[in-house]
């Protein structure tokens, strides 16, 4: 009986993986909640591979002036031999990688009148966060980042901008008394067209 | 036993997969434990922000436990728990003890599931495939009949075969990767690609449109693999090694070898049960 419940299941679980291949909104649901990666994605690099890179800056300041230039987090890695058996900074490089792709979709689908409303997404929140906890000047109160997207080692366009956010106090800093406090009202934020 | 009669016995497939996997996600599971450091507040990972999905905010059962477990010092207890337990799931295997290794497999599986749940970002191909297989080998051993077991290994070699599918099939649909550029422009990214091939493929374009389409066509064509009998499936094998290396050195894809590596001890075993 327990043998014919797993192989039951087991055809279950192939079946949902078949149908999670492609994108529907009756999955969506089912998608939304396989919080445990049940359901396989095996469309690697398509149908869009990424032939773009983005990178992420972002510039510390105080009282809104700039206290260094726009400095930037890798989103790369760099290739070496032992990089193929033991790649611990893949995991982080991709994590920011992906929150930053997550912010870039979710400001084109919402629009660039409603921009602000990614800065309460968990992409942003995370990478502002992550960001914030980087080495800052000691009389830097405030941050700032953007996300760029640029063509490669061989570019046949210019570096152009994705998303800007909005300013915002970084945490155990005293703000000057007019410093916009964390969420900050509608960023100053806009997108590719 | 010669190598076509140990192909054919599922306990030494399994400690094939088992061993293989092993390797793969102890490297994976030190991985994030070298990044500890991100896991901690104020990390990347700070549960105070991934933690705000719904499942583990309030005050239920569900949210009690989601916390105590994947707050920064429980999910460092469950990494370290997972980094052993992977290794110890071969010898289980090895020593044939059907409760050893459902308690052990147990373990690899609950560990693995609170690892997807707690990193919402940086999980990749590897770790779904991962998930796959120790699940399936769980859900297999649990009657302890061979027919379980027996499923459990097509339940992988199918669901190996039909990744490789979806990955060509989902490419030979997309124009841009049926376009003479598609290979360089990936090579092209700091991201996935390696500066010295986008040198190499920049002016080849009929080169560079041939690697794609070899590409889709190979993994669409992977599922053969279970048909052609042994041991001409060992070119398949070989052609997924060769081709999930040549991703880690490139790509710096590296846990992809050894999660994909893992199923082909299955694929192996039921093309030789088909042949014969």
């Amino acid at each position: 009986m327990l043998t014919v419940a797993v192989i039951v299941v087991l055809a279950g679980w192939f079946a949902v993986s078949v149908v999670g291949q492609v994108d529907s909104r009756a999955l969506d649901w089912l998608k939304a909640r396989d919080h445990f990666s049940l359901i396989p994605r095996w469309t690697f690099f398509a149908p869009k591979p990424g032939t773009t890179d983005y990178h992420l800056v972002y510039q510390s300041s105080t009282d809104g002036r700039a206290l260094t230039e726009w400095r930037e987090e890798q989103l790369a890695d760099t290739r070496t031999v032992l990089g193929a058996v033991w790649n611990p900074s893949k995991r982080n490089k991709k994590a920011l990688c992906d929150a930053v792709r997550a912010m870039g979709r979710m400001a084109r689908e919402v629009g660039e009148e409603n921009t602000w409303q990614v800065q309460y997404s968990i992409s942003y929140i995370a990478v502002l966060s992550y960001l914030s906890g980087l080495p800052h000047p000691p009389s830097a109160t405030q941050i700032r980042f953007m996300v760029l997207e640029s063509d490669g080692f061989f570019p046949e366009w210019e570096p152009r901008l994705l998303f800007l956010s909005a300013v915002h106090a970084l945490p155990d800093r005293q703000p000057p008394d007019d410093a916009t406090a964390a969420p900050a009202p509608v960023p100053a934020a806009r997108t590719r067209p | 036993m010669s190598i076509a009669q140990a192909v054919l016995e599922p306990r030494v497939v399994v400690l094939g997969t088992t061993t293989l996997a092993g390797v793969g996600a102890s490297i994976s599971t030190l991985e994030w434990l070298r990044n500890a450091r991100q896991l901690a507040p104020g990390g990347l990972y700070d549960w105070a922000i991934v933690g705000s999905r719904r499942f583990a905010v309030g005050t239920r059962l569900r949210a009690r436990v989601a916390n105590r477990l994947l707050e920064y010092r429980g999910f460092l207890a469950v990494l370290g728990i997972r980094f052993l337990s992977v290794l110890l799931l071969p010898a289980a295997v090895l020593a044939g003890t059907r409760v050893a290794i459902v308690a052990v497999l147990a373990v690899v599986v609950g560990t693995t599931l609170l690892m997807n749940l707690r990193t919402v970002y940086g999980m990749d191909g590897s770790d779904q495939m991962t998930t796959q297989v120790y699940g399936a080998l769980l859900l297999g051993y649990l009657p302890g009949t061979s027919l379980a077991l027996s499923a459990a290994l097509w339940y992988i070699a199918v669901q190996a075969c039909f990744s490789y599918f979806v990955s060509g099939a989902a490419k030979a649909v997309s124009p841009q990767w049926r376009s003479e550029g598609v290979i360089f422009r990936i090579f092209n990214t700091q991201t996935y690609g390696y500066e010295p091939v986008a040198r190499f493929l920049r002016n080849r374009a009929r080169l560079t449109w041939s690697l794609g389409w070899s590409a889709f066509l190979v993994e669409m064509a992977f599922p053969l693999a279970l048909v052609v009998g042994f041991p001409l499936v060992v070119l398949f094998v070989l052609w997924g090694v060769a081709f999930h290396v040549m991703n880690a050195v490139v790509m710096g894809l590296n846990s992809f070898l050894w999660a994909f590596a893992a199923t082909y001890p299955a694929v192996v075993h039921v093309a030789a049960v088909l042949a014969s």
